[in-house]
């Protein structure tokens, strides 16, 4: 799925979670974030993160246990893709839950650190489910 | 599947906290057999009344009184008098738990539950028995016994802080116009399952999907009788259907 609005465009691509994009517990993600940068930017780190939080009225729970900061990503330039894969074993919980005041969602969460600046982002869900 | 056990020998054994669900039943251990909410809610609301009648009242004093030279010595004896007055007010109310604690105590010994398991996995079948002796004949509107899965929420904090819960009834039996008496207690057996597509229990100090088994009885003329067992679903998978 494409990000809207963000400088550079930022892309995740799942490997084998179909349409659907359903991981087990226990299972092996993969996949690869691409960043095509539309303008030069300067940036202190390119992050990706995979990992949970939970959504609705309640004080928001998170917590990210595949963190791949490049700190050798310092530029981005102009039509020059960049891509970084991931992979990572999923725990056995939380399970992903969308219910009326709370939901636990899953999701790989792209991060271009911008110094003095409001960092780009980009958040691709998916489903933890047995 | 496994044979029946006490609840709470089964929630001890498994770390599940036997919380009371409000503060008055910590002080007052027998309240936790008795309509929690009803009493919550009746005492928060006297309390937040007499608090507001005694700041009134004491603004209006501080008025009354025109200051004087011994103004200091006025101004803490109004500040004693609403300490005296604020106290009277905690007398009032613990003395309010404790009434509605033996009025209900009359109608209802404390329950007991008897389940097979409440570490539980999503597809797993257990069973409970409950069973509560009653000291008079009573009926009742209505007694009800329900699975649910509640989310709750907890949002604000300090005196703003409040809980939000949203209850999705999995499975419920609800009796119409029951009567219990002595030689007939309140006797009840049932086998639930849990959905195969259910979540797992998830509890942080913000955020919970609690797994409870629920017993409510509306009591004609009388607080409403609720009582929650918490039940631990694990995120494992039944292999075994």
């Amino acid at each position: 799925m494409k990000s809207k609005n963000f400088t550079p465009e930022i892309m995740v691509r799942f490997k084998g979670a179909g349409q659907t994009r359903v991981f087990q517990p226990g299972s092996t993600i993969q996949g690869i974030v691409e960043l095509n940068p539309t303008r030069n930017i300067n940036c202190r780190a390119v992050e990706v993160k995979v990992g949970w939080h939970t959504e609705g009225r309640g004080t928001r729970n998170e917590a990210y246990m595949y963190v791949d900061r490049r700190d050798d990503i310092t530029n981005l330039e102009t039509d020059v893709p960049i891509i970084l894969d991931f992979d990572f074993v999923l725990p056995p919980e939380p399970w992903s839950y969308s219910g009326t005041l709370v939901s636990i969602v899953w999701s790989v969460e792209v991060k271009v650190d911008i110094p003095m600046g409001r960092d780009i982002t980009h958040s691709e869900p998916f489903v933890l489910q047995p | 599947m496994k044979p029946l056990q006490p609840y709470h020998t089964l929630a001890q054994s498994a770390g599940i906290s036997i919380k009371s669900p409000h503060l008055y039943t910590k002080s007052f251990p027998l309240l936790q057999y008795f309509p929690i909410y009803w009493t919550k809610n009746v005492l928060d609301k006297f309390w937040y009344l007499l608090l507001a009648l005694s700041a009134v009242w004491m603004l209006t004093s501080v008025n009354l009184i025109p200051p004087t030279n011994d103004s200091l010595s006025e101004y803490l004896s109004i500040i004693l008098l609403f300490l005296v007055w604020v106290g009277g007010i905690m007398v009032i109310s613990l003395a309010l738990i404790a009434i509605i604690t033996w009025i209900t105590s009359t109608k209802f010994a404390p329950a007991e539950l008897a389940i097979s398991s409440i570490v539980l996995r999503p597809s797993d079948t257990f069973e409970i028995h409950y069973q509560q002796q009653v000291k008079h004949q009573t009926t009742l509107n209505s007694l009800s016994f329900a699975l649910i899965l509640r989310e709750s929420i907890t949002e604000g904090s300090g005196r703003s802080m409040k809980t939000i819960n949203h209850d999705t009834v999995i499975e419920e039996e609800k009796m119409p116009n029951v009567t219990f008496s002595p030689d007939q207690p309140i006797n009840y057996s049932h086998t639930y399952t849990i959905p195969p597509d259910a979540t797992h229990s998830y509890e942080t100090d913000s955020n919970k999907l609690l797994w409870l088994l629920q017993v409510k009885m509306d009591v004609p003329n009388f607080p409403d009788y609720q009582r929650e067992y918490k039940l631990q679903v694990i995120s494992e998978v039944n292999n075994e259907i």
